[in-house]
């Protein structure tokens, strides 16, 4: 069994538990693990100290360095990869060249000619990409099965495999889900953060009536999904909006990024899967 | 016009709370006033430590009710109705972004106590217990450390004005743990693991309430425990483990207040993921900040408007909300959805500035709210 990590899902695996030991069980249980050599390992680099706040520094060099003996020195697969590009896109039409992308390009590749072995197509069904991005599966799914790549699985799937091979406990694996959730809530804390500050020092009683029902909206008003309520509370109060845009246009940048990204999804779905490890029968 | 206008010294429906200890006041509400001052009366006069969660939606007032115990003379109050000594209140957020979770809390707490009311509190109970020659033997019964009973005992003796000491202690309860330091107070090691911060904190807490003399009761608030969804398992396990021991070490005498606002994906049954039953178990008591009745609202309001510190010359029974309308209060009451405290500390804001702004409004009706409705944000439409 081949792995190919994408960004989102390596940041998770070591920022879940601030610790790269699932890095090392993968090592044991895969053949060999694959990063593409465009794009990912800049988004590794881009994005991963985002989830570590007030990071103290010798600990983020230690993290700079298991990204460079991890993702730079071992994972990255140099093989020219042109061709499953191409093809990928002209079958797909994906219009954007992202780490997904050339992750599941890299996939394509090596279940038909890359890694060790001696012989075409051995690796039909064996290569998995992992990732936590929540669109791929809709934008890649049906490529990666017509295709006899392998799977498309999420760190969460990674981490009850290990569980299955007893590598980890079921607790470990519950835990993981809890700091996993954990890492998709700091980005919301820390908005609700900004917004607090905001709120102290912005003298407009319009303007912080109109902030605390954006907090409402975005960390505990459930009663619609997010992005709905997003557009309905911004048309109603449309000249507001701009104002306050105007004025605080970073904050108002997060905001919409987060409502977005999907990060209440990935929250919904892993609190669905924590939720589910009572269904795992384990021998 | 400004607010003299209105018979009113500023705006009664504050949106940040005041700096002035005098200026914190309590109005409406008076359901879950009357059900935090029985737990706070029962830690008065009772000893067992116990944990309450309070909980309630954004805005509802958990943060409000901290501040109120903590920063005004409530509890002086309750605490001689009852004829016991007073209680400390100390209210301190739940550190989210340190890696160090127990250590940031700490750090917090004695920001919040300062460094010169600890020592003045442990000389308080040397000068006590000295003279009958008990400090010593008092302090070994409360610690739960060798080191952090030598840490007190010293505490206890040190002269008030030995300034350097006294910032040689201060700088290694705030966790220098320097060679040096170390030296110069002739302690063997520095506050560096969870456990010492427990023994730490617990030492004191049970020095403070030592037969209930100085203080009666110790009234610990974390405020925004719901963001423990944010720390990983890790830090979350360590910080409940820190609480849990807290409470075991100090048997007497300490009531945690949880302030929880449920959110997406955190409600309070998904507590015990963080919390563990151990100290799950141990929150019995629940305070609910519910959403407030229409009935309750209004009396909120009219308890604000008329309050002395606001209400700046006698209005007639019969206009008691003045400058609004009875009809014009309730009639912003139905149409600003959910009640929160704050919703509602937003939305009479909103109004009153824009009738400041409208001159010539001697008072806000129904007409004059219909205008200005689109203005507020809360406005069901």
């Amino acid at each position: 069994m081949f792995a190919i990590i994408d960004a989102c899902a390596f940041i998770n695996l070591i920022g879940a538990c601030d610790d790269d030991k699932y890095l090392d069980f993968l090592e044991y249980e895969f053949k060999k693990i694959f990063v593409a050599k465009d794009k990912v390992a800049d988004e590794i680099q881009d994005n991963m100290f985002k989830n570590f706040l007030n990071l103290e520094s010798s600990r983020r060099e230690e993290i700079e360095e298991i990204i460079y003996q991890r993702v730079r020195a071992k994972y990255i697969c140099w093989e020219d990869t042109k061709d499953c590009q191409d093809f990928l896109s002209q079958i797909t039409q994906y219009p954007k060249r992202n780490g997904e992308f050339f992750s599941v390009a890299l996939s394509l590749y090596l279940s038909r000619v890359g890694g060790e072995g001696k012989e075409l197509c051995e690796k039909l069904f064996a290569v998995h990409l992992v990732t936590d991005d929540l669109g791929i599966s809709n934008d890649f799914g049906e490529f990666f099965r017509i295709n006899q790549i392998g799977n498309i699985l999420d760190t969460i799937d990674i981490v009850t495999f290990l569980y299955l091979r007893e590598r980890i406990t079921k607790g470990d694996l519950e835990n993981y889900c809890i700091s996993l959730k954990s890492l998709y809530s700091r980005a919301l804390a820390e908005l609700e953060a900004q917004l607090e500050k905001i709120r102290q020092h912005e003298k407009d009683v319009k303007l912080i009536s109109f902030f605390s029902e954006i907090m409402n909206i975005l960390q505990y008003d459930n009663t619609e999904p997010l992005d709905q309520k997003w557009k309905d509370f911004t048309r109603e109060n449309s000249s507001i909006h701009r104002r306050a845009k105007q004025k605080y246009s970073n904050f108002f940048n997060l905001v919409e990024d987060y409502i977005t990204d999907g990060s209440l999804n990935q929250i919904a779905r892993i609190e669905e899967r924590r939720k589910q490890i009572v269904h795992i029968w384990k021998l | 016009m400004d607010y003299q206008d209105y018979k009113l010294s500023e705006n009664p429906f504050r949106l940040t709370p005041p700096m002035n200890p005098n200026n914190i006041i309590w109005a409406g509400m008076h359901g879950v006033k009357a059900q935090l001052e029985k737990r706070i009366r029962i830690a008065m006069r009772t000893s067992a430590s116990r944990i309450i969660i309070n909980w309630g939606a954004y805005g509802s007032g958990k943060t409000h009710a901290a501040t109120y115990f903590t920063r005004t003379d409530r509890l002086k109050k309750i605490s001689q109705e009852l004829n016991v000594a007073e209680a400390m209140s100390i209210k301190v957020s739940l550190p989210r972004t340190s890696k160090d979770v127990v250590q940031a809390f700490w750090r917090a707490l004695l920001g919040q106590l300062s460094f010169k009311k600890l020592v003045e509190d442990i000389h308080q109970l040397s000068d006590r217990l000295q003279p009958l020659g008990y400090f010593e033997t008092v302090v070994a019964s409360l610690a739960n450390d060798n080191a952090i009973e030598q840490l007190f005992v010293q505490l206890g003796k040190i002269e008030k004005d030995d300034t350097e000491l006294l910032e040689n202690y201060e700088r290694y309860l705030y966790g220098d743990s320097t060679k040096a330091t170390l030296n110069k107070l002739g302690l063997p090691l520095g506050i560096a693991d969870d456990e010492q911060v427990v023994n730490l904190i617990s030492t004191l807490l049970n020095c403070l309430t030592y037969e209930k003399q100085q203080y009666s009761t110790v009234l610990l608030w974390i405020d925004e425990f719901e963001d423990i969804d944010t720390l990983n398992k890790t830090s979350a396990d360590r910080f409940t483990t820190f609480l849990r021991q807290l409470i075991d070490k100090t048997p007497n005498n300490l009531t945690l207040f949880l302030n929880f606002t449920p959110k997406r994906f955190l409600n309070i049954e998904d507590l015990s993921v963080y919390m563990g039953d151990a100290l799950l178990s141990r929150a019995a008591v629940r305070v609910s900040f519910e959403e407030p009745t229409i009935e309750e609202a209004v009396n909120y309001v009219d308890e604000l408007l008329n309050h002395h510190i606001y209400r700046i010359d006698d209005v007639k029974e019969s206009n008691r909300f003045y400058p609004f309308s009875a009809d014009a209060i309730e009639y912003v009451l139905r149409n600003i959805g959910r009640h929160s405290i704050r919703k509602i500390n937003e939305a009479f804001s909103i109004i009153l500035e824009l009738a400041l702004l409208a001159e010539k409004q001697p008072e806000i009706g129904i007409p004059f709210v219909d205008s200005i409705s689109n203005e507020i944000i809360a406005w069901e439409r």
